[in-house]
Protein backbone atom coordinates (compact mmCIF):
# COMPACT_ATOMS: atom_id res chain seq x y z
CA UNK A 1 0.00 0.00 0.00
CA UNK A 2 1.49 3.30 -1.10
CA UNK A 3 1.96 5.70 1.75
CA UNK A 4 0.91 9.33 1.56
CA UNK A 5 3.73 10.97 3.54
CA UNK A 6 2.32 14.53 3.72
CA UNK A 7 -0.98 13.10 4.99
CA UNK A 8 0.84 10.91 7.50
CA UNK A 9 2.75 13.91 8.86
CA UNK A 10 -0.39 16.02 8.93
CA UNK A 11 -2.35 13.40 10.87
CA UNK A 12 0.48 12.53 13.24
CA UNK A 13 1.10 16.20 13.94
CA UNK A 14 -2.54 17.05 14.56
CA UNK A 15 -4.22 13.91 15.81
CA UNK A 16 -1.70 12.45 18.23
CA UNK A 17 -3.24 13.04 21.64
CA UNK A 18 -1.60 12.89 25.05
CA UNK A 19 -3.14 11.27 28.08
CA UNK A 20 -3.80 13.29 31.20
CA UNK A 21 -1.16 13.59 33.90
CA UNK A 22 -1.04 10.63 36.26
CA UNK A 23 -2.51 8.25 33.70
CA UNK A 24 0.20 5.62 34.23
CA UNK A 25 0.04 5.86 38.04
CA UNK A 26 -3.75 5.48 38.13
CA UNK A 27 -3.56 2.58 35.73
CA UNK A 28 -0.82 0.81 37.69
CA UNK A 29 -2.98 1.11 40.82
CA UNK A 30 -5.81 -0.61 38.97
CA UNK A 31 -3.40 -3.26 37.66
CA UNK A 32 -2.02 -3.98 41.14
CA UNK A 33 -5.55 -4.22 42.57
CA UNK A 34 -6.64 -6.50 39.72
CA UNK A 35 -3.64 -8.81 40.07
CA UNK A 36 -4.15 -8.99 43.85
CA UNK A 37 -7.83 -9.93 43.56
CA UNK A 38 -7.04 -12.35 40.75
CA UNK A 39 -4.69 -14.29 43.05
CA UNK A 40 -7.55 -14.95 45.47
CA UNK A 41 -10.37 -15.69 43.05
CA UNK A 42 -8.81 -17.40 40.05
CA UNK A 43 -8.16 -20.89 41.43
CA UNK A 44 -11.63 -21.09 43.00
CA UNK A 45 -13.60 -20.31 39.88
CA UNK A 46 -11.67 -20.73 36.63
CA UNK A 47 -9.43 -23.70 37.39
CA UNK A 48 -11.97 -25.81 39.24
CA UNK A 49 -15.04 -25.04 37.15
CA UNK A 50 -14.37 -27.73 34.57
CA UNK A 51 -13.67 -30.33 37.27
CA UNK A 52 -16.92 -29.46 39.08
CA UNK A 53 -18.93 -29.75 35.85
CA UNK A 54 -17.26 -33.06 34.94
CA UNK A 55 -17.79 -34.49 38.42
CA UNK A 56 -21.47 -33.44 38.39
CA UNK A 57 -21.91 -35.04 34.99
CA UNK A 58 -20.35 -38.34 36.09
CA UNK A 59 -22.36 -38.34 39.35
CA UNK A 60 -25.67 -37.74 37.58
CA UNK A 61 -24.85 -40.34 34.91
CA UNK A 62 -24.13 -42.94 37.61
CA UNK A 63 -27.31 -41.96 39.43
CA UNK A 64 -29.34 -42.50 36.28
CA UNK A 65 -27.73 -45.88 35.75
CA UNK A 66 -28.48 -46.88 39.34
CA UNK A 67 -32.11 -45.89 38.95
CA UNK A 68 -32.35 -48.34 36.07
CA UNK A 69 -31.14 -51.33 38.09
CA UNK A 70 -34.03 -53.74 38.79
CA UNK A 71 -33.91 -53.59 42.58
CA UNK A 72 -36.52 -56.29 43.06
CA UNK A 73 -33.96 -58.91 41.99
CA UNK A 74 -31.23 -57.57 44.24
CA UNK A 75 -31.10 -58.13 47.98
CA UNK A 76 -30.49 -54.82 49.63
CA UNK A 77 -29.96 -54.10 53.30
CA UNK A 78 -32.67 -51.48 53.64
CA UNK A 79 -36.34 -51.33 52.84
CA UNK A 80 -36.57 -49.76 49.40
CA UNK A 81 -40.12 -48.65 48.81
CA UNK A 82 -39.80 -45.45 46.88
CA UNK A 83 -41.36 -45.76 43.46
CA UNK A 84 -41.42 -43.07 40.92
CA UNK A 85 -44.47 -42.85 38.69
CA UNK A 86 -43.38 -43.58 35.13
CA UNK A 87 -44.53 -40.13 33.94
CA UNK A 88 -42.43 -38.33 36.58
CA UNK A 89 -39.47 -40.56 35.84
CA UNK A 90 -39.70 -39.70 32.15
CA UNK A 91 -39.97 -36.01 32.98
CA UNK A 92 -36.85 -36.15 35.16
CA UNK A 93 -34.90 -37.94 32.45
CA UNK A 94 -36.08 -35.44 29.86
CA UNK A 95 -35.19 -32.52 32.11
CA UNK A 96 -31.69 -33.84 32.76
CA UNK A 97 -31.11 -34.53 29.08
CA UNK A 98 -32.33 -31.07 28.05
CA UNK A 99 -30.30 -29.45 30.83
CA UNK A 100 -27.03 -31.06 29.80
CA UNK A 101 -27.64 -30.54 26.08
CA UNK A 102 -28.49 -26.87 26.65
CA UNK A 103 -25.42 -26.39 28.82
CA UNK A 104 -23.07 -28.01 26.32
CA UNK A 105 -24.58 -26.07 23.40
CA UNK A 106 -24.25 -22.86 25.44
CA UNK A 107 -20.59 -23.60 26.13
CA UNK A 108 -19.95 -24.29 22.45
CA UNK A 109 -21.81 -21.17 21.31
CA UNK A 110 -20.14 -18.84 23.79
CA UNK A 111 -16.78 -20.16 22.61
CA UNK A 112 -17.69 -19.75 18.96
CA UNK A 113 -19.18 -16.31 19.53
CA UNK A 114 -15.76 -14.86 20.27
CA UNK A 115 -14.54 -15.96 16.88
CA UNK A 116 -17.45 -14.57 14.93
CA UNK A 117 -17.00 -11.19 13.33
CA UNK A 118 -19.37 -8.87 15.15
CA UNK A 119 -21.74 -6.41 13.56
CA UNK A 120 -19.03 -3.78 13.36
CA UNK A 121 -16.89 -6.11 11.29
CA UNK A 122 -14.39 -6.39 14.15
CA UNK A 123 -13.00 -9.76 15.13
CA UNK A 124 -12.92 -10.49 18.85
CA UNK A 125 -10.80 -13.61 18.78
CA UNK A 126 -8.25 -13.93 21.59
CA UNK A 127 -9.36 -10.76 23.28
CA UNK A 128 -9.32 -11.21 27.03
CA UNK A 129 -12.58 -10.54 28.80
CA UNK B 1 8.01 -1.01 17.67
CA UNK B 2 10.63 -2.82 19.76
CA UNK B 3 8.98 -6.21 19.37
CA UNK B 4 11.83 -8.08 21.04
CA UNK B 5 11.86 -5.65 23.95
CA UNK B 6 8.10 -5.87 24.34
CA UNK B 7 8.31 -9.64 24.54
CA UNK B 8 11.11 -9.47 27.08
CA UNK B 9 9.05 -7.11 29.19
CA UNK B 10 6.02 -9.40 28.90
CA UNK B 11 8.11 -12.38 30.02
CA UNK B 12 9.23 -10.42 33.08
CA UNK B 13 5.65 -9.42 33.88
CA UNK B 14 4.53 -13.03 33.59
CA UNK B 15 7.37 -14.02 35.90
CA UNK B 16 5.76 -11.80 38.55
CA UNK B 17 7.36 -8.40 38.02
CA UNK B 18 4.10 -6.51 37.41
CA UNK B 19 5.77 -3.10 37.78
CA UNK B 20 7.38 -3.69 34.36
CA UNK B 21 3.95 -3.18 32.83
CA UNK B 22 4.36 0.56 33.33
CA UNK B 23 7.07 0.44 30.61
CA UNK B 24 4.56 -0.91 28.12
CA UNK B 25 1.99 1.63 29.26
CA UNK B 26 4.40 4.52 28.76
CA UNK B 27 5.39 3.23 25.32
CA UNK B 28 1.86 2.87 23.99
CA UNK B 29 -0.39 5.12 26.07
CA UNK B 30 -0.51 8.05 23.64
CA UNK B 31 -1.12 5.89 20.58
CA UNK B 32 -3.74 3.85 22.43
CA UNK B 33 -5.43 7.00 23.69
CA UNK B 34 -5.32 8.64 20.24
CA UNK B 35 -6.86 5.56 18.64
CA UNK B 36 -9.65 5.44 21.22
CA UNK B 37 -10.20 9.17 20.83
CA UNK B 38 -10.47 8.82 17.05
CA UNK B 39 -13.25 6.27 17.55
CA UNK B 40 -15.30 7.86 20.33
CA UNK B 41 -14.41 11.57 19.83
CA UNK B 42 -14.55 12.29 23.55
CA UNK B 43 -11.51 12.73 25.81
CA UNK B 44 -13.06 11.31 29.01
CA UNK B 45 -14.44 8.25 27.25
CA UNK B 46 -11.19 7.75 25.35
CA UNK B 47 -9.15 7.83 28.55
CA UNK B 48 -11.52 5.36 30.22
CA UNK B 49 -11.27 3.07 27.17
CA UNK B 50 -7.47 3.31 27.19
CA UNK B 51 -7.41 2.38 30.89
CA UNK B 52 -9.83 -0.51 30.42
CA UNK B 53 -7.89 -1.77 27.41
CA UNK B 54 -4.61 -1.77 29.32
CA UNK B 55 -6.24 -3.65 32.22
CA UNK B 56 -7.77 -6.19 29.80
CA UNK B 57 -4.40 -6.63 28.09
CA UNK B 58 -2.70 -7.17 31.45
CA UNK B 59 -5.23 -9.83 32.44
CA UNK B 60 -4.86 -11.46 29.02
CA UNK B 61 -1.05 -11.48 28.95
CA UNK B 62 -0.85 -15.20 29.86
CA UNK B 63 -2.88 -15.97 26.71
CA UNK B 64 -0.80 -13.67 24.48
CA UNK B 65 0.60 -16.07 21.88
CA UNK B 66 3.24 -13.84 20.26
CA UNK B 67 1.76 -14.68 16.86
CA UNK B 68 1.37 -10.95 16.35
CA UNK B 69 3.20 -8.06 17.92
CA UNK B 70 2.06 -6.74 21.29
CA UNK B 71 1.07 -3.43 19.67
CA UNK B 72 -1.27 -5.12 17.14
CA UNK B 73 -2.82 -7.22 19.90
CA UNK B 74 -3.19 -4.16 22.11
CA UNK B 75 -4.78 -2.05 19.35
CA UNK B 76 -7.27 -4.84 18.68
CA UNK B 77 -8.35 -4.73 22.31
CA UNK B 78 -8.64 -0.93 22.10
CA UNK B 79 -10.75 -1.05 18.93
CA UNK B 80 -13.11 -3.65 20.40
CA UNK B 81 -13.41 -1.84 23.73
CA UNK B 82 -14.04 1.49 22.02
CA UNK B 83 -16.64 0.07 19.62
CA UNK B 84 -18.46 -1.70 22.44
CA UNK B 85 -18.47 1.50 24.47
CA UNK B 86 -19.74 3.46 21.48
CA UNK B 87 -22.47 0.91 20.87
CA UNK B 88 -23.57 1.09 24.51
CA UNK B 89 -23.55 4.85 24.47
CA UNK B 90 -25.66 4.89 21.31
CA UNK B 91 -28.23 2.69 23.03
CA UNK B 92 -28.33 4.95 26.09
CA UNK B 93 -28.50 8.23 24.17
CA UNK B 94 -30.76 7.06 21.34
CA UNK B 95 -33.28 9.84 22.07
CA UNK B 96 -30.62 12.49 21.76
CA UNK B 97 -29.58 11.61 18.19
CA UNK B 98 -31.30 14.61 16.62
CA UNK B 99 -29.68 16.92 19.13
CA UNK B 100 -26.29 15.37 18.34
CA UNK B 101 -26.81 15.95 14.62
CA UNK B 102 -27.71 19.56 15.33
CA UNK B 103 -24.60 19.94 17.46
CA UNK B 104 -22.44 18.52 14.67
CA UNK B 105 -23.97 20.94 12.17
CA UNK B 106 -23.34 23.75 14.58
CA UNK B 107 -19.67 22.80 14.83
CA UNK B 108 -19.35 22.85 11.06
CA UNK B 109 -21.10 26.21 10.81
CA UNK B 110 -18.81 27.70 13.40
CA UNK B 111 -15.71 26.46 11.58
CA UNK B 112 -14.57 29.83 10.19
CA UNK B 113 -14.59 31.22 13.71
CA UNK B 114 -12.36 28.35 14.81
CA UNK B 115 -10.06 28.91 11.86
CA UNK B 116 -9.66 32.56 12.69
CA UNK B 117 -8.14 31.32 15.91
CA UNK B 118 -5.79 29.25 13.77
CA UNK B 119 -7.00 26.03 15.34
CA UNK B 120 -5.59 23.65 12.78
CA UNK B 121 -5.97 20.67 15.07
CA UNK B 122 -9.73 21.07 15.39
CA UNK B 123 -9.96 21.66 11.66
CA UNK B 124 -8.27 18.35 10.82
CA UNK B 125 -10.40 16.54 13.41
CA UNK B 126 -13.58 17.93 11.86
CA UNK B 127 -12.55 16.68 8.44
CA UNK B 128 -11.74 13.26 9.83
CA UNK B 129 -14.95 13.08 11.85
CA UNK B 130 -16.94 13.73 8.68
CA UNK B 131 -15.70 10.43 7.20
CA UNK B 132 -17.43 7.07 7.44
CA UNK B 133 -16.55 5.11 10.59
CA UNK B 134 -14.61 2.38 8.81
CA UNK B 135 -12.67 4.87 6.68
CA UNK B 136 -11.77 6.85 9.79
CA UNK B 137 -10.69 3.70 11.63
CA UNK B 138 -8.51 2.45 8.76
CA UNK B 139 -6.89 5.86 8.21
CA UNK B 140 -6.17 6.19 11.94
CA UNK B 141 -4.65 2.73 12.20
CA UNK B 142 -2.59 3.19 9.02
CA UNK B 143 -1.29 6.73 9.46
CA UNK B 144 -1.48 7.40 13.18
CA UNK B 145 -0.68 3.97 14.60
CA UNK B 146 1.58 3.15 11.63
CA UNK B 147 0.20 -0.33 11.08
CA UNK B 148 0.47 -2.30 7.86
CA UNK B 149 -2.55 -3.45 5.87
CA UNK B 150 -2.12 -7.02 7.13
CA UNK B 151 -2.02 -5.78 10.74
CA UNK B 152 -5.17 -3.73 10.16
CA UNK B 153 -6.73 -6.86 8.70
CA UNK B 154 -5.82 -8.75 11.86
CA UNK B 155 -7.39 -6.07 14.04
CA UNK B 156 -10.56 -5.36 12.10
CA UNK B 157 -11.24 -8.70 10.43
CA UNK B 158 -11.83 -6.89 7.14
CA UNK B 159 -10.32 -8.29 3.94
CA UNK B 160 -7.08 -6.86 2.58
CA UNK B 161 -8.75 -5.53 -0.57
CA UNK B 162 -11.53 -3.98 1.51
CA UNK B 163 -8.98 -2.18 3.69
CA UNK B 164 -7.13 -0.87 0.63
CA UNK B 165 -10.38 0.43 -0.83
CA UNK B 166 -11.30 2.03 2.51
CA UNK B 167 -7.88 3.70 2.72
CA UNK B 168 -8.13 5.03 -0.83
CA UNK B 169 -11.69 6.29 -0.34
CA UNK B 170 -10.85 7.62 3.10
CA UNK B 171 -7.93 9.63 1.75
CA UNK B 172 -10.07 10.96 -1.09
CA UNK B 173 -12.92 11.90 1.24
CA UNK B 174 -10.54 13.47 3.72
CA UNK B 175 -9.02 15.69 1.02
CA UNK B 176 -12.50 16.58 -0.21
CA UNK B 177 -13.54 17.54 3.32
CA UNK B 178 -10.39 19.60 3.79
CA UNK B 179 -10.96 21.38 0.48
CA UNK B 180 -14.60 22.04 1.36
CA UNK B 181 -13.67 23.40 4.75
CA UNK B 182 -10.87 25.51 3.29
CA UNK B 183 -13.27 26.99 0.76
CA UNK B 184 -15.67 28.03 3.50
CA UNK B 185 -12.73 29.51 5.40
CA UNK B 186 -11.61 31.58 2.41
CA UNK B 187 -15.18 32.72 1.77
CA UNK B 188 -15.51 33.81 5.35
CA UNK B 189 -12.21 35.68 5.29
CA UNK B 190 -13.23 37.53 2.09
Amino acid sequence: MKEDKPLKELLQHNLMEETSAGFTERLMQRINMASASEAYTRSIWQDKLFKIIAASFIFISLLLLLLNIPFDKVTISFDWKSELPSASFLQIIQFLLVFWIAMIVNQLLSGAERRIINTNGIREEHEPQ
Amino acid sequence: MNTATDIEIIQQILAGNTEMYSLLINTYKNKVFSLAYAIVSNREDAEEIAQDAFVKAFKGLPSFKERSSFSTWMYRIVVNTALNKKKLKKLVTVDKTDQAIQDKTFVFDSLPYNLKRDDQKKFIKMALNALYEQEKLCLTLFYLNELSVSEIQEITGLSESNIKVLLLRGRKHLYEQLKRLLKSEVKNLI
